[in-house]
């Protein structure tokens, strides 16, 4: 099911915390929403569930208009940062709560439930969880439980506000894949809010860069990383030196820099205060002679051990491209 | 040699010792005393004092009464709770301390307004009267003064839960299709259950020890109006100390096991919940 938001704007009191937003999200994509906090990412999100109503614009699945359809009937799977999981219930109950709470009509038989709820259990790999409750369990684990719950109702969207922010980082980087993965097998449209450009860019079909409010630019993860359409895309996807040229603000990324020892056109001297290295990658922190800024380069291992920079040495760089908005 | 338990936190033995101390000069030496006092009495006496028709009527009014008043505490303290957490609205700060008053108001005052209230020519009292409610000096009148007195405990222990209910729980639910109901009884009400199960004891606990502002709208009528702690008083002032404590003895007995069966039920539904992590 495909996604469109026409003009879609929200506010709370003084705070306009969405702003015009035009957005098409194709069937069976993974659409990761990407911002700093308090970009509006998740109210879009919470939107587009139906647990917000918008000050004006619209929703359409499908090209059908379901702005003001209720968040019962919208067909959504929500998956919460702090999981949401009913701690009274089994894992199996929890699983099995949005096909018992069906009208009569509607509502599978027992032994089918118990049939849905194991299989989607198996799906994501905790099957021998059923009979726990959600206090016993890891963060990871419950975020998997919160997962199986939201597509027990074989929802038309899935979509998940922060799903993996309230992990720690090891958890964190295997749920991603995990999660790639089962996107691959399940073709279900799914919109996933973060704040970390690492697991957006690893995880996402296209990426949505939100800020104030406002989309700042949509794409592939190579694209917005590769091509930012503002400073700010530039800023928030990866680390990247700012330059104050002529022609206005440029931009370089660490790994854009050619570092040497000896002077050479256009390029700018500066001391060299800080060797971090660790990793693939030697990472070099310089201190311009001319305004006493810092200017971060990433250099191969390789290539830093041929060259054999001591720290306080003076050294020349200069950028190999450089975009100037 | 003695292995000794070592404790994490310090002063356990001491703070121990205090707290038993404690309990034991406020609780259960004087209860203590009331079961000896008792004693003095034969049991084939003490079972005939316990068992006259006029007392055994007072047990079915005050635990009857209790019971009701408690009961309807458990659903008007939920709403009231409910709306002093869910909506913002004028006065709400009034209203929350207004919960309270019952609390700090002196029994007797209580008892005597609200005897003026529902007397036949108060100022409620007046337009039951000709639908044939009778309030005042009536067993209704005193599921009414055990109701207010009994109001501030079901909204003060359900209130703080309620608050800390998250609201994401609620919003799982209604994206999984359930409605408000569903929401409410399925979700909710599991979680607040304790605390509710635990606002209930203790308004019902203080119901039936409650004696200043039952008497005034009671009537004291035996048979029908007169509640336990006041047949107790009224043997006292019969010098009767015997008797009096041994109905006593009866009331403690029959409240300790209903606030037990209570704790069980607790107990059993924390358990039934999983909420032991």
């Amino acid at each position: 099911m495909s996604i469109t938001i026409q003009n879609i704007s929200k506010g709370f009191g003084q705070f306009s915390a969405l702003r015009d937003i035009n957005l098409q999200v194709p069937s069976g994509e993974l659409v990761a929403l990407l911002g700093p906090s308090g970009c509006g990412k998740t109210t879009l999100l919470r939107i587009i569930a139906g647990l917000e109503t918008p000050d004006g614009g619209q929703v359409l699945f499908d090209g059908q208009d379901t702005t003001h359809t209720d968040v019962r009937e919208r067909q959504v799977g929500f998956v919460f940062q702090h999981y949401a999981l009913f701690r009274h219930m089994t894992v199996f109950e929890n699983v099995a709560f949005g096909l018992r709470v069906r009208p009569k009509a509607t509502r599978p038989s027992e032994a089918e439930i118990k049939k849905r709820v194991h299989d989607l259990l198996s799906l994501v790999q905790l099957d021998w969880l059923a009979d726990r409750y959600p206090p016993q369990l890891s963060g990871g684990q419950r975020q998997r439980i919160a997962l199986a719950r939201a597509l027990a109702v074989e929802p038309k969207v899935l979509l998940l506000d922060e799903p993996f922010g309230a992990l720690d980082a090891k958890v964190r980087k295997d749920l991603r894949r995990w999660l790639r993965r089962l996107h691959d097998e399940l073709h279900v449209t799914s919109v996933f809010v973060t704040h970390d450009q690492e697991e957006a860019l690893e995880v996402a079909d296209t990426i949505v860069v939100m800020n104030h409010g406002q989309v700042e630019q949509v794409g592939s993860p190579q694209a917005v990383y590769d091509n930012p359409a503002t400073p700010f895309v530039y800023e928030f996807l990866g680390n990247v030196n700012a330059f104050e040229t002529p022609q206005g603000k440029g931009f370089v990324r660490p790994y854009e820099i050619a570092v040497s020892r000896e002077p050479q056109e256009n390029s700018i001297a500066g001391a060299l205060t800080y060797v971090h290295s660790v990793g693939s990658l030697v990472r070099l922190e310089i201190k311009r002679a001319d305004n006493a800024q810092y200017v971060d380069v990433e250099l191969g291992r390789e290539q830093f051990n041929q060259l054999n920079f001591q720290q306080g040495e003076t050294v020349y760089l200069k950028p190999s491209q450089l975009r100037v908005f | 040699m003695k292995k000794k338990k070592k404790h994490l936190l310090p002063g356990f033995g001491l703070s121990l010792g205090y707290t038993l101390v404690y309990l034991s000069l406020i609780v259960l030496i004087p209860l203590a005393a009331v079961f000896l006092r008792s004693a003095e009495l034969g049991p084939s006496e003490f079972w005939a004092v316990v068992t006259t028709p006029r007392v055994l009527a007072t047990y079915r009014l005050t635990f009857g009464a209790s019971l009701i008043a408690a009961l309807i505490n458990l659903v008007f303290g939920l709403l009231t709770a409910w709306v002093l957490v869910r909506y913002q609205f004028f006065g709400k700060k009034v209203l929350d301390a207004l919960v309270d008053l019952p609390f700090a108001l002196p029994t007797a005052v209580a008892g005597i307004s609200l005897t003026a209230i529902y007397a036949p020519n108060g100022w409620l009292g007046q337009w039951l009267e000709p639908h044939g409610i009778k309030v005042a000096f009536t067993p209704l009148g005193v599921v009414v003064a055990l109701t207010f007195i009994g109001l501030p405990f079901v909204v003060r222990t359900v209130q703080p839960i309620l608050e800390d209910f998250s609201a994401e729980a609620e919003e799982a639910a209604a994206s999984l299709g359930a409605n408000r109901w569903q929401t409410f009884y399925k979700i909710i009400l599991p979680a607040i259950w304790p605390a509710l199960l635990t606002g209930f004891s203790l308004a019902f606990a203080r119901a039936v020890g409650e004696y200043g502002s039952v008497i005034f709208i009671a009537g004291n009528m035996p048979m029908v109006s007169e509640i336990t702690p006041l047949m107790i008083i009224t043997k006292l002032e019969q010098y009767d100390y015997a008797g009096a404590t041994a109905i006593a003895v009866v009331m403690l007995v029959i409240s300790f096991a209903l606030l037990l069966i209570i704790n069980l039920l607790q107990w059993w539904s924390s358990h039934r919940h999983g909420n032991r992590a």
